[in-house]
């Protein structure tokens, strides 16, 4: 190993010193590690693909030829000055002794600038070709839990090298937490705390990466794990995290937030007042798991998933055409409504051929044009894993390279359209997708064939005749596939949570762990044993006590949003949101060529023009991220609600829900009852029926009917009403 | 606990939830943070605003501010060209009015885009950026890997928090679209996320054609058309229940009695979020001024008189008031992206169609910032996505000039009465300073106070700056 250590390093780690002295400083596991460490190579200096001020490093190094003929070659070559190596130019600006606008990133006198500048008077020597690379790095500690007044950690980095040898990189490392606000790390691997709490520290050394988790605890002697009954897997794994957080759960949601909850999660709509109050007159124990199993066999069960599907895969006219898309969202419907299990479902649309209106899933292709868009959607959607850095330069936030991106997008190379049967116009057209048996795709940078490969595996030789696209679903569906089966779950839990077990849900990866690691183990092991049965995870997600906390604070609780401790609020999507209001009004929607009673959440077409729709955030489905629904509020929305024709209209319908209770013979607190029910899904509290009928008794100059439109109004603005909780 | 991902790598990545929390200080560093906040002291004492008006479909240059009497015949065009009130400084000869006000605007002949597509070009001037994002479509438009737009961009600097309880960024009076109906690219947040979406209205009244200065609206073919709908704007989303603004407020008041502060929804940032969305939206709905401004239509007859009662004075006039009550960059989009693509007809298109309403509206809109004192803080912006071809085609049209096009600068310390850059003979190359969108995105950046040093992420965690480029220099 040529590696050269630092003493205190060297004596620590307890190697045999290398000769030091005599061995060259290595440009490619020492300078260019420094680089990335002090930050010169970072996506916002030089590490741009336009560079800064004229000088371009590759992105996190990870193309060496470029960088030494950047140092070596441009600018006269005063960037490296071999003769007075303080004064070459990276010395100069990266000490800010020269002017510099990234300020000061090496320290004149530390261990860093002695390695770069020994480099240079070495004669920056060029060790690309005979420099081994390691296969792997490890931190240590990689997990630990520290109480006050313990509040820091060192972190230790060692590499390990094909021959078997192991350095201590840790002076080379780039360490990154994930929540500044939480705790720092200092470029010695030293991490401090900030306030109590979980945090992620990432170690990058020669583009390879590797998390360490270390919770930072207060000392709360009060603290007494409350040990809340569990139901099922899902409340043994999170409570054995809270209770290592000393998180006390929020106790369980009543009845009535149950009702709402579990109506707008598994059906995406709000129980009628009959069901609230059936449901709360029930008397039997098991009543919850019942009402999940009911709500489970419902239609709308099939058009509420469908939803998310169709929104995962473009189901759009400008992708899939007019009755493509209403064909397509009918397909998708049918696997919903028939539980067709996720890896047969995914293997179909991967595997889909033939003319999109009479096999709708063939449609899935008609948006992915190229085999690189086709790679990048197929690891995000059935994957969890955001390939598209890879496309340029390898991932910066995990261990997929260039080779890995263009190994899955060779898989796809083959995908050929035509046009027609069908065909009125370019943009309201049938597409046939053909499945070609031949096909390449060339490598960008070496401009060789590529072979499909699936990704961090094998090179797979595929046989002249069949599908290669079949190679590749059949390898991601099984059952020990690292990503599949894990990427479904924790969508599931997601759409039923608000959050992922991982989060960004659709960005799994090693240096971005889930908050409770075996519950999202558990929870896919559980998908695999059933058979990749989406219901029965659903089911048993629904019938935890985790799912069924409710949203309350309590001392410890109240900054949880990632453990889940307690219920987070979350907007209710565009689609149900619609529904809600034109169910708690009376007034439904007309949907244009589509029949009476058609739901938003219905609408097979993501393009359908919708003013509310688009107000409120439907996603315009153009890529499989889920972040492209809108789930903050904006002041469209606000507007919307408030003022304008949309609720106004819906308020002084004829037919409307304000009408018949105004001509009704109901009482005014009668009134304020239904109409909570309506909207909140619960009854009003003593308090609030005060307020209420104080309101209507006063505003004597309007009419019953106006003080109830008063009363509506403000019962669909309110944050109970346009929130899930 | 944490909200922050970084994702061990150049790509930190923060959750549009997390960025709420994070605030100002979180997503721009600390120093961006405080000179943000020294940037807020400062505007206290000069509310610095920008009004950008959008020529969508591409004014041509050479028939407007740069005239070329001394070209060939098949690039002179039929226009005369007359001198201002500066000397030196000569423009077309129907644009009477703004003649008369040389002294207040100044002109930079020598803006490239390049690029002589719609598309591309709409998204370059639109964002502020000359690179195409990856991804780039010009079917799938909208698109969320476009680059952001200067008014998202806006927003997310100013953390959605306008002046006076205002949005600060507003697009008017409709997105930039064709006679098709087809959307421009680059108008929209692309990449930052809708979160930070722009205030983008949509109030013209649904005419069938809608091309020009509504209700003179028009056709290139010169088929007598007849604006059908009794107004040019239309505001369903800004009506007033029945007892108006009162009706509205005793619908708040009640809400706020029957909120549960107490509740966890109610203390959540999202709650949180939302009723500051609801004080904007009652702001706007109930606020005298900003109905005025939304209101236009009804202003007195010697105002509406001044700029013109169609679709671009009426415009002018919202953007002026906008500008009044607190908002910091309206961009106008003046007419449909057709309008002034005059492939056909360019000459009596723009003499009698185009230029009588344009030349009134710019005109009056500079009087008025004058007249209340507001043109010292308000930067007005006037430009199409690119020029037009010098050579005069056989419709007696011009076709998409990429090479270079000429932008009018006035007010918020632009000295009046300047030229910067040039073109050629036939206006077909800038021959002396050229500049780029990017530079005029960093004028207008600068103008609204925005540090240089700011940045944005995009929805999966890349990191960008907002500056692509340097103010133009010789303005101010």
């Amino acid at each position: 190993m040529l590696i050269r250590l630092i003493p205190t390093t060297l004596l620590a780690f307890g190697f045999s010193p290398p000769a030091t002295a005599a061995e060259p400083v290595s440009l490619t596991r020492e300078v260019i590690p420094i680089l990335t460490k002090a930050g010169c190579n970072s996506g916002t200096c030089h590490g741009t693909p336009t560079g800064k001020n004229g000088f371009r490093l590759s992105l996190r190094g990870y193309d060496i030829a470029l960088d030494i003929h950047t140092l070596t070659r441009e600018m006269g070559g005063r960037r490296i000055d071999r003769i007075a190596p303080d004064r070459s130019l990276i010395l100069q600006k990266g000490t800010a002794l020269a002017p510099h606008e990234g300020g000061r990133r090496l320290d004149p006198d530390g261990d860093l600038y002695r390695l770069l500048r020994d480099w240079i008077a070495e004669g920056a020597l060029d060790d690309r070709n005979r420099s081994p690379r390691p296969t792997t790095i490890a931190v240590t500690p990689a997990q630990t839990i520290l109480d006050a007044p313990a509040a820091s950690a060192t972190l230790k980095v060692v590499a390990a090298f094909p021959d078997g040898a192991k350095q201590d990189v840790t002076h080379l490392t780039r360490f990154t937490v994930n929540d500044e606000l939480a705790a720092r790390v200092r470029a010695d691997g030293t991490v401090t705390r900030s306030r109590p709490g979980e945090v992620v520290v990432t170690a990058e050394y020669m583009g390879l990466m590797t998390p360490a988790v270390i919770l930072f605890r207060d000392p709360n002697p009060d603290f007494r794990w409350p040990d809340p009954p569990s139901q099922n897997y899902v409340d043994e794994h999170v409570f054995a995290k809270l209770k290592i957080l000393r998180i006390e759960p929020a106790p369980l949601c009543t009845d009535e937030e149950f009702v709402r909850r579990a109506y707008l999660d598994a059906i995406g709509r709000l129980p009628a007042p009959a069901d609230v109050l059936a449901f709360l007159a029930d008397k039997d124990a098991t009543k919850r798991s019942k009402l999940i199993d009911t709500l489970l066999d419902q239609p709308e069960f099939a058009d509420w998933w469908a939803l998310k599907w169709s929104d995962r895969l473009g189901v759009n006219q400008r992708f899939v055409g007019k009755i493509g898309a209403v064909k397509y969202h009918q397909w998708v419907r049918g696997a919903m409504a028939t539980n067709v299990p996720e890896d047969k479902f995914a293997r179909t649309i991967l595997t889909a051929a033939g003319s999109n209106y009479s096999n709708p899933p063939a449609g899935f292709f008609r948006r992915l044009r190229n085999p690189e868009l086709r790679a990048e959607e197929v690891a995000q959607l059935f994957m969890g894993a955001r390939m598209q850095c890879a496309k340029c330069h390898n991932h910066p936030g995990e261990n997929w390279t260039q080779d890995d991106y263009y190994g899955v997008a060779a898989f796809f190379a083959r995908v050929q359209y035509r046009d027609g049967p069908f065909f009125v116009g370019i943009y309201d057209k049938e597409e046939t997708v053909l499945a070609k048996r031949d096909g390449t795709l060339l490598h960008p940078r070496t401009g060789l064939i590529v072979k499909p490969k699936f990704p961090g595996g094998a090179v797979v030789d595929v046989p002249p005749e069949g599908d290669v696209r079949a190679a590749f679903a059949n390898w991601l569906t099984a059952p020990n596939n690292p990503y599949f089966a894990r990427a479904a779950a924790n969508r599931i839990w997601f759409h039923l949570l608000g959050r992922g077990v991982v989060e960004p849900v659709d960005d799994l990866r090693s240096t971005n762990p889930p908050s409770v690691p075996a519950l999202l183990d558990a929870l896919t092991a559980d998908l695999v044993r059933s058979g990749f049965d989406r219901k029965h995870l659903i089911r048993t997600i629904m019938n935890s006590r985790v799912y069924q906390l409710s949203g309350r604070k309590n001392a410890t609780n109240g900054d949880d949003v990632k453990y889940f401790s307690r219920q987070v609020p979350r907007r209710i999507g565009a689609e149900a949101l619609l529904d809600a209001v034109c169910d708690a009004t009376g007034v439904p929607e007309s949907f244009k060529g589509f029949p009476a009673g058609t739901r938003a959440v219905q609408l097979p077409d993501g393009e359908f023009p919708y003013p509310f729709l688009r107000v409120f955030g439907r996603p315009p489905r153009a890529s499989a991220c889920e972040c492209e629904r809108e789930t903050d509020t904006t002041l469209h929305m606000a507007l919307m609600l408030q003022g304008g024709n949309f609720l106004q209209d819906k308020l002084l319908a004829p037919t409307g829900r304000v009408a018949s209770l105004a001509a009704s013979k109901v009482t005014d607190r009668e009134a304020v009852e239904e109409m909570f029910l309506l909207t909140l899904s619960r009854q009003p509290t003593a308090a609030e029926t005060e307020k209420l009928l104080a309101f209507l008794a006063k505003e004597a100059q309007k009419t019953r009917r106006q003080r109830f439109e008063d009363v509506l109004h403000a019962l669909l603005n309110h944050p109970e009403f346009l929130f899930q909780h | 606990m944490t909200h922050t991902h970084h994702a061990g790598c150049c790509h930190p990545i923060l959750t549009r939830r997390a960025a709420l929390r994070a605030g100002a200080v979180g997503l721009l560093g600390m120093a961006e943070a405080s000179a943000m906040r020294a940037m807020a002291g400062a505007e206290k004492r000069r509310a610095n605003s920008v009004i950008f008006v959008f020529l969508t479909g591409g004014l041509s240059h050479l028939d407007s501010f740069d005239l070329k009497p001394d070209a060939p015949d098949t690039v002179r065009g039929e226009f005369k060209s007359v001198a201002t009130k500066t000397p030196g400084i000569r423009i077309c000869e129907h644009l009477p009015l703004l003649a008369e006000q040389s002294d207040t605007w100044s002109l930079v002949r020598s803006i490239a885009t390049g690029s002589s597509g719609h598309e591309e070009a709409c998204h370059m001037l639109l964002t502020g950026r000359l690179d195409m994002p990856a991804g780039f479509s010009l079917q799938n438009v909208p698109n969320p890997s476009e680059w952001p737009s200067m008014p998202a961009l806006v927003n997310y600097t100013k953390q959605g928090r306008g002046r006076n309880n205002l949005p600060p960024a507003v697009v008017l009076p409709e997105p930039s679209v064709n006679e098709a109906g087809k959307v421009r690219p680059g108008q929209y947040a692309g990449r930052l996320g809708p979160r930070w979406e722009a205030w983008h209205l949509r109030m013209a009244t649904q005419c069938s054609l809608g091309n020009g200065a509504c209700p003179h609206c028009f056709r290139f073919d010169g088929e007598p058309f007849k604006h059908e709908p009794a107004t040019v704007f239309e505001t369903p989303t800004l009506t007033l229940p029945d007892g108006g603004s009162d009706r509205l407020q005793d619908r708040v008041g009640l809400l706020n009695k029957i909120e549960r502060q107490q509740l966890a929804i109610e203390q959540g940032a999202e709650a949180r979020l939302l009723d500051r969305h609801r004080q904007q939206a009652l702001t706007v709905l109930s606020d005298p001024r900003t109905r005025g401004a939304f209101e236009v239509e009804k202003a007195d007859a010697k105002t509406l008189a001044r700029y013109g009662k169609n679709k671009f004075g009426l415009s002018l006039l919202m953007a002026s008031r906008l500008v009044q009550a607190g908002v910091s960059l309206v961009q106008v989009n003046l007419g449909k992206n057709s309008s002034w693509d005059t492939h056909r007809g360019n000459f009596v298109n723009l003499k009698e169609n185009l230029f009588p309403y344009f030349d009134q509206s710019v005109s009056a809109l500079l009087d008025d910032l004058k007249a209340s004192g507001l043109l010292d803080e308000t930067l007005v912006i006037v430009t199409g996505e690119f020029g037009r071809t010098p050579k005069i085609n056989n419709d007696a049209g011009r076709d998409h000039w990429g090479p270079v096009m000429s932008t009018l600068l006035a007010g918020g310390g632009v000295q009046g009465g300047r030229v910067i850059g040039a073109t050629d003979k036939i206006g077909g190359e800038p021959v002396a300073d050229r500049q780029t969108p990017e530079n005029l995105a960093a004028t207008l950046y600068t103008r609204l106070g925005i540090p240089r040093t700011a940045g944005w992420q995009d929805t999966d965690g890349r990191p960008y700056e907002v500056y692509r480029g340097d103010p133009i220099p010789g303005l101010t």
